[in-house]
């Protein structure tokens, strides 16, 4: 076993990595003067794996859209207590999550720490899925797709990945349709579970009022070793422009919301902290609220203080997006681009650059103080090839030429898709 | 934590930590729910967006973002029938600022000023800043409208309070808004600042000197007298009136079932710990009955909870279903109600419901955002309560009080929000 202790002298922080012998990778961050702790077991598998063998097998499979979801759903049943029954006795509040590129398990807890930790890794570690136990399910699942389909704010963004991609599985949605889902099966469910819950595929987090020791003592006793298992995928080849420039759909609201993104084209699967960090510049700069198309745009009555950007990313996928709320997204998405190409032109300056780093600098500080951001924060790090205090560093050496650099790159005029719901 | 008396109507509640790595400043004007609740809820979004120091948006933005992207945001909420108006600043602690600013006081002194010295005209508010101000709060209620699970909520407890205070939106109405003039506004600003009870709170790593003496400085600038303080009052109803179902169709692919009960309390703390466990079992947490029954066995839904409005003495259940459906998860959620009130949970449901609020009241500590949002919810109240209270309070609930609360509950209105392509 090896354990590495991680420090950071700015933010007076620091975290145990450790490479378990089951194969698991840990992360512990000790923090005595908090109430509670937060634990986070998560395996790098989401909605966008839908092609895949284990290493040997003879061929692909492909599986129904929304099965690692559903996955997450099941798990939490067993032959006897369900996880949810188990944790009631110990008072944690638990839960899951899917997304795009990751499943993760958690729970947060003031008391019975040891004991929650065990049964967490229990149930991730013991699927029971039946084919009675699935059906039960497509009704939960299916109401909970209903009621994202009636969520504007979703929708949004759902169609505008639509009109980006072409072929990315990063297109459908998280939780599938009632049709797809109603094709998965107990065996489906062990093949997805069998290649992608494997520990050399996982991370377990950890922050909060716990030790290190406790944590290794609880994997020890609950963690087998466990092979590594070896998995290929069939990754489609995606056009490098849009698929739409425009995608609307009509869902009566009583304001308009958009999402305007920008298709980017890398060779590389995920984006480093160092590009992370210049997007979010350029995002700011574009569009921060000190930014002067920020003041056109309310003082032209075309964006509320709903409007927001982030630079959305995941395994696979990264677009730079400015979301909101408008009477007219039409001019709002002309006003940016008018924006981005006098930015383009006419270069960033000193001030600009100074205003929108000490922002997100701030911003980089506020993801220091809950126990579920650190926990969440060192297992995103990890998943995406990092380590969480890498963004905090560059602060010191990003320059106004590299956010230049990338604006010139990211953001073209002819590239990019406006989705709007009516 | 802890709140202290300041003056006449003025209490600082304060929480001291070196925990965070952020510190949170919020102001909250104690106000009635009533018929000027839309000129108090634009002048609350008034006072946030600029002042007489930053008269434009950019200038109050910039000002932000030189205390290190720190974040100002207005909010009108309903307390029972209070309507509070809070001013709330989240920043970074001073020790990570790359000077040596005094980074929390400057924050307090950015949001009293927003208080005290709004950009006016012996006219009132300028036109220029109603405009905006009015759409975006009129903008602000079109988005809540959008999001049908907050929508068919509103719907219900209007319907269910209809003669009641309650009933008023705490945003205000788009024809009220819309109506305002910017001498209204500074009317009711004037009158605010000088008959309404203001607690402000304050988290995070600071001293506590400064910024009681901030505080003071501020409001030694206006004649407070504690005969002319209003304190809002809320009526309780005991059992329901007029009970009802409401339905209305909308173009939406999954229904909303809202059912409103009357509490049986008398007041907010009335029989509290009883109701706040019994409610718990209820259909509070994956431990309880609605959520054991009504989603995990009869797969009816995604999500249907309760929850305890103690202010006003309502508890409501909320679910998404298939319009079809409708009935059916309406009858189960009434039958796990009497299942409650006869006594048929287990021991081990009381234990999972307390130990769940327990941990709940526990954590409230560990964010400055839960933390803030306590004090604020604990503003109308004559003594203050710490989360460590609650936990004793409800520790102590026996079953036979569980079921005496459990019977004390009677159903008021149900709202129902039909899906219009299934009801064709």
């Amino acid at each position: 076993m090896k354990c590495e202790l991680i420090r950071n002298e700015l933010l007076n922080e620091q975290y145990y990595e450790i490479d378990h012998d089951s194969g698991l990778k840990i992360f512990v961050m000790e923090k005595p003067d908090y109430s509670g702790a937060f634990a986070m077991f998560g395996t790098k598998y989401g909605s966008v794996d839908t092609c895949f063998r284990l290493k040997g097998q003879e061929s692909f499979i492909s599986v129904p859209e929304g099965i690692a979801h559903f996955l997450e759903h099941k798990l939490f049943e067993s032959e006897e207590l369900d996880a949810f029954e188990r944790f009631s006795k110990t008072g944690a509040n638990a839960n899951a999550f899917t997304s795009f590129d990751r499943t993760c398990y958690i729970f947060q807890c003031t008391g019975n720490f040891n004991e929650n930790l065990e049964i967490l890794l229990d149930f991730v570690k013991a699927p029971y899925f039946t084919e009675e136990t699935v059906q039960k399910e497509q009704g939960i699942i299916g109401q909970e797709i209903r009621m994202y389909q009636d969520n504007p704010d979703w929708q949004v963004l759902f169609n505008l990945l639509r009109g980006v991609y072409h072929k990315n599985p990063v297109r459908i949605d998280i939780a599938g349709t009632v049709e797809s889902i109603s094709e998965i099966t107990a065996e489906l469910l062990y093949s997805c579970y069998n290649t992608f819950y494997n520990l050399s595929n996982m991370a377990l987090s950890v922050a909060g009022n716990v030790s290190k020791d406790e944590v290794l003592a609880i994997a020890d006793k609950m963690l087998k070793k466990e092979e590594k298992a070896e998995f290929e995928q069939i990754i489609p080849e995606e056009d490098e422009k849009v698929a739409q420039s425009y995608i609307e759909e009509a869902l009566g609201v009583d304001i308009m919301k958009f999402a305007l993104g920008f298709k980017e084209n890398h060779s590389e699967p995920v984006r480093s902290a160092k590009e992370t960090l210049l997007m979010n510049i350029a995002l700011e700069i574009i569009g921060g609220k000190v930014s002067p198309l920020y003041s056109r745009l309310m003082d032209e009555g075309l964006i509320n203080t709903s409007f927001g950007k982030e630079y959305f990313t995941g395994r696979g996928f990264s677009l730079p997006i400015f979301t909101g709320e408008s009477s007219d997204p039409i001019k709002v998405k002309d006003e940016i681009l008018k924006e981005i190409a006098k930015i383009k032109a006419n270069g960033i300056s000193e001030e600009d650059f100074d205003v929108a780093l000490k922002k997100l600098y701030g911003a980089e500080i506020y993801r220091y103080n809950d126990v579920d951001d650190l926990a969440g924060n060192m297992l995103d790090a990890y998943f995406n090839g990092s380590n969480l205090f890498l963004s905090i560093d560059l602060y010191k050496t990003v320059t106004k030429k590299d956010v230049e650099n990338l604006m010139a790159v990211s953001f073209k005029e002819d590239n990019y898709c406006l989705s709007v719901i009516k | 934590m802890e709140r202290k008396k300041l003056g006449a109507g003025l209490t600082l509640c304060s929480h001291q930590t070196g925990q965070f790595k952020t510190s949170a400043v919020s102001v909250n004007i104690i106000t009635p729910l009533d018929e000027k609740a839309s000129e108090k809820a634009l002048l609350i979004h008034l006072l946030a967006r600029t002042n007489k120091g930053y008269p434009t948006l950019t200038a109050m933005n910039r000002r932000l973002a030189s205390l290190y992207g720190a974040t100002m945001y207005p909010n009108a909420i309903r307390m029972g029938e209070a309507q509070i108006l809070t001013l709330t600043l989240v920043s970074i602690d001073e020790r990570f600022a790359l000077g040596s600013e005094k980074v929390l006081e400057n924050c307090i002194r950015l949001v009293l000023d927003c208080l005290f010295t709004p950009d006016i005209t012996p006219n009132g508010f300028k036109e220029e800043n109603m405009q905006r101000e009015k759409r975006l709060l009129s903008e602000k209620i079109d988005s809540e409208n959008d999001d049908k699970i907050a929508y068919a909520f509103k719907r219900m407890l209007e319907e269910m309070c209809h003669d009641e205070a309650f009933s008023i939106s705490p945003l205000g109405t788009k024809e009220k808004i819309a109506a305002v003039s910017g001498r209204d506004v500074f009317e009711v600003w004037k009158k605010l600042l000088l008959t309404c009870p203001v607690q402000i709170n304050v988290t995070g790593n600071f001293e506590k000197k400064g910024i009681t003496a901030a505080v003071k400085e501020y409001f030694s600038r206006l004649d407070r007298k504690e005969n002319d303080i209003i304190y809002p009052h809320t009526e309780f109803l005991t059992e329901s009136y007029d009970v009802k179902t409401v339905k209305e169709k909308q173009k939406v692919q999954q229904g909303k079932l809202v059912i409103g009960f009357r509490a049986g309390m008398t007041y907010d703390m009335d029989n509290f710990a009883a109701i706040k466990v019994m409610n718990a079992i209820f259909g509070s947490g994956t431990f309880s009955k609605l959520f054991t029954n009504v989603r995990e066995k009869m797969s009816l839904c995604y999500y249907c909870s309760s929850r305890l409005i103690n202010n006003k003495g309502i508890i409501a259940v909320q679910s998404g279903v298939e319009t079809e459906n409708t009935e059916k998860a309406l009858g189960a959620i009434l039958a796990e109600l009497d299942e409650v009130r006869q006594g048929n949970f287990t021991d081990e449901t009381i234990e999972a419901a307390k130990l769940s609020l327990k941990e709940i009241y526990l954590s409230i500590s560990d964010s400055v955002l839960s933390i803030d949002s306590w004090m604020t919810a604990e503003c109308l109240s004559s003594d203050f309560m710490t989360p460590d209270m609650y936990i004793a309070m409800t520790e102590g609930v026996s079953r036979e009080e569980i079921i005496v609360a459990a019977n004390m509950v009677t159903q008021d209105t149900v709202y129902i929000l039909e899906s219009e392509k299934e009801a064709e």
